[in-house]
């Protein structure tokens, strides 16, 4: 369409330059008529084609609106395009999923696998569950669930007993 | 019965018949104050964790054993054992409240102990054999070198890489 003229009309803060009066340069930023909240403009087709973030999109959508929108005070509350608000649930989902990402949820791997033993003779298996200066892990870390973590923490203490695990080392 | 599991480590320098010895008259212990002898578990020797009476290794020992509750196997067990100089530390564990079945359980012990047996043996020949194979190809590889440079020292490879440079 006319994308120039649309740039044009937005730094004015006029009206869509297209040639029926339409609101051309919708989208969030100088968006007249654009969204069909803020819309006097566009019915819900003429408020799609406004949507476009830059000017030199929207002029195609504003043929379809008839009358002149109220530019005005879409730029006071900062209007809402459809387009604008489904990227907005978009960052909202991805900011959701990152969260999620870092608190993925733990599953007991003892309650996971039932014939998973716990063996105090087995330091191999134990290690898992201590850190390089043999301290017990947490079981927010681990993710272990409470029955098995203490079962772990018996078989950690009786493998230091026995000298198959170690009741500190030194890391240097 | 309750089961119990005694897991005890033997000074390393204790020759085998020493700690054959001192397996039977713990057996025999268990037997005579109304226990029942299960299995025996000889994990071997392993490094310690950490130093016992200046000791960086030890020989583990695993004996499982049938009691009466509170009975009197695990304590004359225990008692000989803290007087027993050649043993550096011992733990015992109750495996199993109550067995039901004595016989059952015997069968189905001395079965694991004899697969455990059956496995030490296996991994004792093949260590054997590897052993064999690794000092052949040193004593092949020793004869190679000989035959190919006697002269010279062991490096032959390097010693020739640098003769031709110097050419």
């Amino acid at each position: 369409m006319n994308g120039p003229g649309d740039e044009r009309d937005r730094e004015r803060g006029g009206f869509g330059g297209d040639d029926r009066g339409g609101f051309g340069g919708g989208g969030d930023r100088g968006g007249f008529g654009g969204g069909d909240r803020g819309g006097f403009g566009g019915g819900e087709r003429g408020g799609y084609g406004g949507g476009g973030d830059r000017g030199g999109y929207g002029g195609g959508g504003g043929r379809f609106g008839d009358r002149g929108g109220y530019g005005d005070r879409d730029r006071e509350r900062g209007p809402m395009g459809p387009k604008a608000r489904l990227r907005a649930k978009a960052r909202k989902k991805a900011r959701k999923a990152a969260k999620k990402m870092f608190t993925r949820r733990k599953v007991c791997r003892f309650c996971a696998d039932a014939n998973l033993p716990i063996d105090y003779k087995d330091p191999k298996a134990l290690k898992f569950f201590i850190t390089e200066t043999g301290k017990m892990i947490p079981r927010r870390i681990s993710g272990n669930c409470a029955r098995h973590q203490r079962s772990v923490t018996v078989a950690v203490k009786r493998a230091r007993q026995l000298a198959l695990m170690p009741f500190v080392t030194s890391v240097f | 019965m309750r089961e119990y599991e005694t897991t005890l480590i033997v000074q390393p320098e204790i020759s085998d018949e020493g700690r054959e010895t001192l397996v039977q008259k713990l057996d025999g212990l268990v037997a005579s104050h109304g226990g029942v002898r299960l299995a025996l578990d000889d994990v071997g020797k392993r490094k310690l964790a950490y130093e016992i009476r200046k000791f960086q290794k030890g020989h583990y020992l695993t004996l499982q054993y049938l009691d009466q509750p509170k009975g009197a196997a695990v304590k004359e067990l225990e008692r000989q054992l803290r007087i027993e100089e050649s043993v550096l530390r011992f733990l015992t564990v109750m495996i199993n409240p109550e067995v039901a079945d004595i016989e059952a359980r015997k069968v189905e012990a001395a079965e694991q102990e004899r697969i455990r047996k059956q496995r030490a043996a296996e991994r004792a020949a093949r260590e054997a054999e590897e052993e064999r194979a690794r000092e052949a190809a040193e004593r092949e590889a020793r004869s190679a070198a000989g035959g190919f440079a006697a002269a010279r020292d062991e490096d032959d490879a390097d010693e020739d890489a640098s003769d031709e440079d110097e050419e």
